[in-house]
């Protein structure tokens, strides 16, 4: 089975333990997710394995009875053994006596004539035992290897669960187990929360509650307990989803429906905030994201069905049964499966990239992934995919884009636990926040790619980037040098000049050289953007640039005044100037620019022995006789001493030497 | 059909000028000053005896037919004589034209639509000598030639009314000129007249990307909009809009169509009911067209938009319903296709559109008090008009007057004949990007015209006491500093 095409995957984490078979026992540690072996009543051995190749642990107790679970502290330090009705066996497996075994305790419970149903560690020195009567409360010590009773509360159990992340105990009591109560067990205190039924749909079919039924799990930050409903002609029509509140003064309340239709014999999981429906006899998986359809909307259908993947490791225990006609396993929370013919303990995890093949509706296929964790650069590949098809509307682009757009590039996680409040039980549930990108991975996944992209269309593409820009900018982000480049880049390929233009009018990107010399290349298509170049290169004081710019087109005095520092006038600029004023065939200019090298400045190098300036020096004393430069001089002395208006016709009449005056006005300041 | 728009272009035609707010001594009536005005079509006129048959439009039109044969007959003949000096190299602008100044007349013959049409213009020497202005050839020019675009803003072109049928070309130029001459103005600087520019709106950057963003958007969900045009006031922010069309549809927009909708919105009456009964829903609404009332009643009513002839990239002159929406201080202006109409639905536009652009508004509007002047109150009195070709903006103390230069007085009506002569001779050449001309003027004005970077900026400066041309460089640049910085840069 190379080819993985269902949206479930099985056995990215597997372990794989002795078959099941009449000399050993099999149970799941829910706590620590560890599927234990229990050979001959524990006098063969008790064996725990979890995922990870070294987290096994192996002990040995004396053969007793037959034992009806063995769970592990959190710290692994102790195992409890419940195989008595009244009482359970403590193994410290830290320590050891002289015979190489664990030295036990064995604490009876204390209700008089009630018997332990089970028993649940809420952290690794407390543990509750559940009687048909009543919960006890027993604090664990080590080095005395005994218990100490610490609390109890009175109720008559059916069955229970438990939910570690929160210590929150539900046992099921009345006649058909629909009745709730609710424990939290924290800081050495057993909170009873209100008793609320749930509807499972009582009837003939089903006159109990069962617990295989019922499962607590934590769905984008809010913990629920789900209840399958069978309806009276045996079919499932709905799940129920009670919303279990963080404040534990308030009822639980149905918030949710998952709307199917399958016969009685399903099995629940929770993986990434989905809650997965698998149908055994069917081999069918339903999955439901409630997240996915209008926040409104409190009745679900699946989003989509898939069957299950077994990865290749594991589908040869399989063989010939690569596509289930059923699913073989025990559904356990959160996602875990079993299967006792092979020995396999596997969990369930999600193929997210096949998500496309299930749903075809593509903005509900982008929710579908935004909504996941941990998926942050494929989300952005699915961004990218939806922009390059044009698949969703500006707006929503928008939209998405300022959901997942996080402006600082760190993100600080929520601290949601505070262990300071202890008069107070809290509802824990599981965080989730929605995936966020930063600045550069969005450039990296959608746009970079879609800049090089020749298919898309550029007027689409620059609006999606304005879009983008425009949030960066209510951000106050920093916005990276690449966003405007590519803007001007696909503004100018799809011709909308105008449009940038004014964009660039009005300052929306910031200024740079490299922006500036990419406008100056455009402006040989459109004019304007020569003027917005060296504004901008005139706002980044890139005068020597401007310099450079002015001259290659000819406009040498506007080239001259922008030297602010005219020490930077070396040999080659001089020459450089004067050959270009000297292009210009027009005597008042080459005037006007030698005279200001030579006379005004003085420049050193400008003296008769260099032989450069030879050329321009000659030329320069032919350029106006003796009476036109008495003449021109004669009015600029005017001009600056008397206020007497000279009239601009007598002026008109003697233009030349008129203009060479003003081009000496704009020197001599 | 065509009665029925004509009918209604009448209440949307601008009125040319200024507003009404300005000071009218600053403007002169074109028709005081005016000999006379025509618009001719020399193919219609080549059969001999028939030659009066090449006259459009003659004003005054109590005119005899000879002499408007005559007058038509010469400006062709001018044109055709001159024709034969020009070099062959030699690009023929857009508009060609000729300027003919005799002792009696001053004339402008424009030559529109590849030179099928002549528009000519003739003054009064006498009659301009008597107002004190200055005829300015260029700048009457460009009135002429801004004339010529609104007409047809509204009618299409001239050509296009011909092939319809000569008599609809006339009647459609007597029902434009009768009435636009006679409320042509001029103004007394002729500079002003000469430089085509809009206003624009200094905004942040952030809430100009919104405005581009929101139009996009629209146009996204609108597709039959072809273009789109955004105003804050009576400022421009954002435009789409051809830049052949651009002058003359700001001008009407702003003149017209702007400027009634806020004195409706400042009738106290008006604005009473307008809120009882609209304001439930909407903040803003349309000011063009059927009102609301009407839409959705009548569903096979046409549309009473306004038409407009805008250029499509090729140039040619398409006619585009104009919808105006306006809510708070923003008017959204879009041009719809005539045969894309029926496809708009105004209810979704309204719809989509009212939220947004009040948010803008409102935006735009917090940021506007914020901002306020980049001019702040100084000493030197000045004046100035500023243009820059490339971006097509235009400003002026003489027009916009901000309250602080409100103050200054006008300078005397002899310095606007040297303005435009000096601006002739050196600043509206091709050669050297001139940078800068000080003159000084009659009664000790300065007039000082910076060309930078493809800008120019014209200064007048009353005369202080010890101003000589040192002085005047150092005010030149204070002022610069203080007031022009954005925009000289160089």
């Amino acid at each position: 089975m190379t080819d993985k095409r269902a949206f479930l995957i099985l056995g990215k984490n597997y372990a794989l333990f002795e078959p099941s078979n009449n000399l050993s026992d099999i149970f799941y540690d829910r706590l620590n997710k560890r599927i234990c072996t229990v050979r001959n009543a524990g006098s063969l051995g008790i064996t725990a394995r979890g995922f990870k190749k070294d987290d096994v642990i192996n002990f040995r107790i004396q053969a007793k009875r037959q034992i009806n679970t063995v769970s592990f502290s959190p710290d692994n330090k102790t195992a409890g053994v419940h195989r008595d009705e009244t009482s359970i066996d403590f193994a410290f497996l830290d320590q050891k006596l002289s015979d190489e075994s664990h030295p036990l305790a064995n604490q009876p419970c204390k209700t008089k004539n009630s018997a332990i149903i089970t028993f649940e560690w809420i952290n690794d020195k407390q543990v509750l035992y559940i009687t048909d009567a009543a919960l006890e409360l027993y604090q664990l010590n080590p080095k005395k290897r005994s218990l100490k009773f610490m609390k109890s509360c009175n109720v008559s159990s059916a069955w229970t669960i438990y939910y570690p992340h929160s210590q929150l105990l539900i046992c099921a009591s009345g006649i058909t187990s629909a009745f709730m109560n609710l424990f939290i067990i924290q800081n050495g205190l057993i909170h009873k929360l209100p008793r609320f039924e749930v509807d499972f749909g009582c009837s003939k079919i089903k006159p109990k509650l069962n617990d295989k039924d019922v499962m607590i799990a934590s769905v984008y930050q809010t913990l629920y307990l789900l209840v399958v409903k069978v309806d009276s002609d045996g079919m499932i029509r709905q799940i129920n989803m009670y919303e279990i509140p963080s404040d534990i003064s308030k009822p639980l309340q149905l918030a949710h429906v998952l709307l199917l239709h399958v016969d009685d014999n399903v099995g629940l999981h929770v993986i990434d905030n989905l809650v997965i429906v698998h149908h055994r006899t069917d081999a069918k998986s339903f999955i439901f994201d409630i997240k996915v359809s209008d926040p409104s909307t409190t009745d679900h259908l699946p989003v989509l069905e898939s069957p299950i993947d077994v990865i290749e490791e594991l589908s040869a225990s399989y063989g010939s049964e690569t596509t289930f006609e059923s699913y073989p396993w025990f559904i356990l929370s959160p996602n875990i499966v079993v299967d006792t013919r092979y020995g396999i303990f596997a969990d369930l995890q999600l193929q997210l990239k096949n998500a496309s093949m299930f749903i075809k509706e593509k903005a509900k296929f982008l929710r579908f992934i935004m909504n996941r964790t941990k998926a942050e650069e494929y989300m952005l590949t699915v961004i990218h995919d939806e922009i390059l098809s044009k698949s969703l509307s500006l707006f929503k682009i928008a939209d998405i884009f300022r959901e997942i757009y996080d402006p600082c590039e760190k993100q600080i996680p929520i601290e949601t636990l505070q262990r300071n409040d202890y008069s107070k039980c809290k509802v824990i549930s599981e965080s989730y926040s929605s995936m966020k990108a930063d600045q550069s991975h969005i450039l990296t996944y959608i746009f970079e790619p879609l800049g090089r992209d020749l298919s898309i269309d550029k007027r689409w593409l620059s609006n999606v980037l304005l879009e983008f820009m425009l949030i960066l900018k209510q951000h106050k982000s920093l916005v990276h040098h690449y966003l405007p480049e590519l803007l001007i880049m696909v503004m100018s390929e799809a011709k909308e000049y105008g449009r940038l233009q004014q964009i660039l009018q009005h300052r929306v990107i910031d200024d740079s050289k490299f922006l500036a010399f990419r406008l100056i290349e455009i402006s040989k298509v459109y004019p304007p953007f020569f003027q917005l170049a060296i504004d901008m290169l005139a706002r980044r004081g890139n005068n020597e640039h401007i310099l450079n710019l002015l001259l290659e087109r000819g406009q040498v005095v506007d080239a001259v005044k922008c030297i602010n520092d005219p020490s930077v006038i070396d040999q080659a600029l001089c020459l450089k100037i004067l050959d270009t004023a000297w292009k210009s065939d027009n005597r008042q200019i080459k005037y006007t620019i030698y005279s200001y090298f030579h006379d005004i400045l003085k420049l050193p190098f400008m003296d008769s022995t260099n032989e450069q300036f030879e050329k321009y020096s000659k030329e320069f004393k032919t350029l106006f006789d003796n009476e036109e430069i008495e003449e021109a001089e004669d009015r600029f002395r005017l001009a600056r001493i008397s206020s007497t208006p000279v009239s601009i016709n007598s002026m008109l009449t003697q233009e030349s030497s008129f203009e060479a005056h003003h081009s000496f006005s704009s020197f001599k300041e | 059909m065509e009665r029925v728009l004509y009918g209604k272009k009448t209440a949307y035609m601008m009125s040319p000028g200024y507003s009404a707010t300005t000071p009218k001594s600053e403007f002169l009536k074109l028709i005081d000053l005016m000999e006379y005005f025509f618009v001719s079509r020399p193919a219609s006129g080549r059969r001999e005896g028939f030659e009066y048959q090449r006259v459009m439009y003659f004003n005054p039109e109590t005119e005899n037919s000879s002499k408007q044969t005559d007058v038509s007959g010469v400006a062709e003949a001018f044109i055709a004589f001159t024709e034969n000096f020009r070099k062959r190299a030699e690009v023929v602008a857009e508009y060609d034209h000729r300027f003919v100044k005799s002792t009696k007349l001053l004339e402008i013959f424009v030559q529109v639509e590849n030179s099928e049409y002549i528009i000519g213009l003739g003054l009064n020497r006498q009659a301009c000598n008597e107002h004190d202005y200055f005829v300015h050839m260029s700048s009457l020019k460009a009135l002429l030639i801004r004339t010529y675009e609104t007409f047809r803003l509204f009618y299409g072109t001239f050509s296009d009314l011909f092939e319809t049928g000569k008599g609809i070309l006339m009647q459609r130029l007597d029902q434009f000129f009768s009435h636009y001459l006679s409320l042509l103005r001029v103004h007394q600087i002729p500079l002003i007249d000469l430089f085509s520019g809009v206003g624009f709106m200094n905004m942040p950057p952030v809430d100009y990307l919104d405005v581009q963003c929101l139009i996009s958007r629209c146009s996204e969900s609108f597709p039959m909009i072809k273009k789109t045009l955004f105003l804050y006031q009576d400022k421009m922010v954002e435009y789409s809009v051809s830049k052949n069309d651009i002058i003359v549809v700001y001008r009407y927009l702003t003149q017209h169509l702007v400027q009634s909708a806020v004195q409706s919105e400042l009738k106290p009456v008006a604005s009473a009911t307008y809120r009882e009964t609209e304001t439930k829903k909407f903040i803003g609404k349309f000011i063009t067209g059927v009102t609301e009332d009407f839409i959705g009643q009548e569903e096979s009513v046409d549309h009473q938009f306004p038409n407009v002839f805008l250029s499509d990239d090729n140039g040619k002159m398409i006619s585009h319903a104009l919808i105006a929406y306006r809510a708070l201080n923003a008017t959204f202006c879009l041009f719809v296709k005539n045969e894309d109409m029926p496809s708009l639905d105004l209810q979704e536009l309204q719809q989509s559109l009212d939220s947004e652009l009040s948010r803008l508004a409102s935006n735009i509007g917090d940021n506007v008090s914020s901002i306020t002047r980049t001019i702040t109150s100084s000493d030197i009195p000045f004046h100035y008009v500023y243009y820059n070709p490339d971006s097509l903006s235009l400003k002026t103390s003489f027009v916009d007057s901000p309250s602080d230069l409100s103050n200054v007085p006008l300078p005397p009506p002899a310095i606007y004949k040297q303005v435009c002569e000096t601006f002739d001779h050196f600043i509206d050449t091709d050669t050297e990007k001139f940078a800068q001309v000080c003159c000084k003027a009659d009664d000790d004005w300065w007039v000082v015209v910076k060309k930078v970077n493809g800008r120019v900026l014209t200064l007048f400066i009353p005369s202080t006491p010890t101003s000589n041309i040192t002085d005047i460089h150092d005010i030149v640049e204070q002022i610069i500093k203080s007031y022009f910085l954005n925009l000289f840069i160089v």
